[in-house]
């Protein structure tokens, strides 16, 4: 949400926010239920930590993306609530803020991931490999990213 | 970048969440801009000109050291 918005467009944008909210409810509900079951126990040999960690992982997420919605629904129902929250969403300070707080999280994460990659190798083959896999990753969409905004500005 | 908007507003006898709301940002972006500690995109020091009916030139002090930056 960069742009000029007017309220209504603003509101339409939220409702759309919205849909990932309720996405992430269902599957943090469904991942919580999942490990948590008797199915868990007997179908998939999995370990207590595991189990334990799936759990509260969905439970995390599925409460989060609940609050989140009862949030978003609120400031919907409140015009005052809603006009505040547009101006703190397309303030441009507030989101250059964001941007510079993202650019830095993601040059910290490739440091922080290439020392995992070389002291997970000391102890454990497919972690090392696996973080070497989102280093990768991460480059090659960072790389694709920079393209497609090139054409499009 | 050094600005004369807190000059403007205190001549308006506005506050700066009056100035906030005109222009559709938060208080806190006003505080930054009049203390030269972020500067306006285009966009917004052409509204916040056109507020005070003014050129940019006038409310925005544009120095060569701050190209620096």
């Amino acid at each position: 949400m960069t742009e000029e918005m007017t309220i209504d467009e603003f509101k339409q944008a939220m409702k759309r926010k919205e849909i990932f909210y309720v996405i992430g409810f269902v599957l943090g509900l469904a991942t919580c239920i999942l490990f948590s079951t008797a199915y868990a126990n007997n179908q998939m040999h999995l370990t207590e930590l595991i189990k334990g960690f799936y759990t509260g992982m969905g439970g995390g997420v599925a409460g989060a993306s609940l609050i989140l919605l009862i949030r978003s629904r609120r400031t919907m129902k409140n015009e005052t609530k809603l006009k505040q929250k547009k101006i703190e969403c397309l303030d441009e300070r507030n989101q250059k803020i964001q941007g510079k707080a993202k650019e830095l999280s993601f040059q910290i994460m490739f440091i922080t991931l290439y020392i995992g990659v070389i002291v997970a190798g000391l102890f454990s083959e497919v972690v090392s490999m696996v973080l070497s896999g989102y280093i990768v990753f991460f480059g090659i969409l960072n790389s694709v990213l920079i393209i497609i905004f090139q054409r499009k500005m | 970048m050094k600005t004369k908007i807190k000059e403007m507003r205190k001549e308006k006898k506005i506050t700066q969440q009056d100035l906030a709301d005109a222009l559709e940002v938060t208080r806190q972006t006003i505080i930054s801009l009049e203390n030269g500690k972020y500067n306006a995109s285009l966009v917004l020091a052409y509204k916040i000109a056109r507020y005070f009916e003014r050129n940019i030139e006038d409310i925005f002090i544009f120095d060569e050291e701050d190209d620096l930056s």
